[in-house]
């Protein structure tokens, strides 16, 4: 019977085999696939946080005086003598 | 020259309305997932508004998320020199809009992805272009 470890073996054999082009093709997917999985993992975890801040149904208004403020905020701390 | 294969910058309501999966803002969220597909530099200005956005974990994990594609994101913590901030402010900026955009000429990045209508908008003549982001996907379909 067929082992995964065996399974996992001949498919990285099979890919070894493949073109260059097609297996840094394969890889990028891979890093791609991985970014968004990572991605969608990191906004759940921010929408539960801004849920439990009262803070997820902010109005776009809101939103952008707040980004207005930190970024006058954070440029004086930088920049302002 | 496309977003396709120049470096951009993305403002920081880009980077919050997409990690918060905002349903007003759906191009953000494509745009954050595509990320890989462009060149985008992130300037300390949009770096420490992103700190005071996220917390300290969630910053972390976000950064190690583009560190995934070291060849397509780039990461400056330096401030940016005086003088083009000042450049900026005697055209009308305020101080944070001014560092933002002496940011973006100090490194020749020619676009900017935002979702602020009014950025800049009354400058003439901005050594770089404003973006939203539904018009960024748009060019990057058309590639």
């Amino acid at each position: 019977m067929e082992t995964l470890d065996s399974r996992v073996e001949e498919v990285a054999h099979e890919i070894a085999n493949w073109e260059i082009a097609r297996q840094e093709n394969f890889l990028q997917k891979l890093v791609d696939l991985n970014y968004r999985r990572g991605l969608k993992t990191l906004s759940g975890k921010i929408r539960k946080r801004l849920i439990a801040e009262s803070k997820l149904k902010q109005s776009v208004d809101e939103i952008f005086a707040e980004l207005e403020r930190i970024r006058e905020a954070v440029a004086a701390d930088d920049y302002r003598r | 020259m496309t977003i396709a294969d120049d470096w951009v910058s993305f403002d920081t309501n880009i980077y919050i309305f997409g990690i918060r999966e905002d349903p007003n803002f759906p191009a953000c969220v494509e745009l954050l997932e595509r990320i890989g597909e462009l060149y985008v530099y992130i300037p300390r200005q949009i770096i420490r508004e992103l700190q005071n956005n996220l917390q300290p974990d969630e910053i972390h994990e976000l950064f190690r998320l583009f560190h995934q594609y070291p060849d397509r994101i780039r990461i400056n913590w330096k401030t940016t020199t005086l003088a083009l901030i000042e450049k900026f402010q005697r055209l009308g900026c305020k101080l944070g809009d001014a560092a933002v955009a002496a940011h973006l000429e100090e490194e020749g990045v020619e676009t900017l992805i935002s979702e602020n209508r009014h950025f800049l908008a009354e400058i003439s003549d901005l050594p770089f272009r404003v973006l939203s982001a539904a018009a960024a996907l748009e060019e990057l379909y058309s590639h």
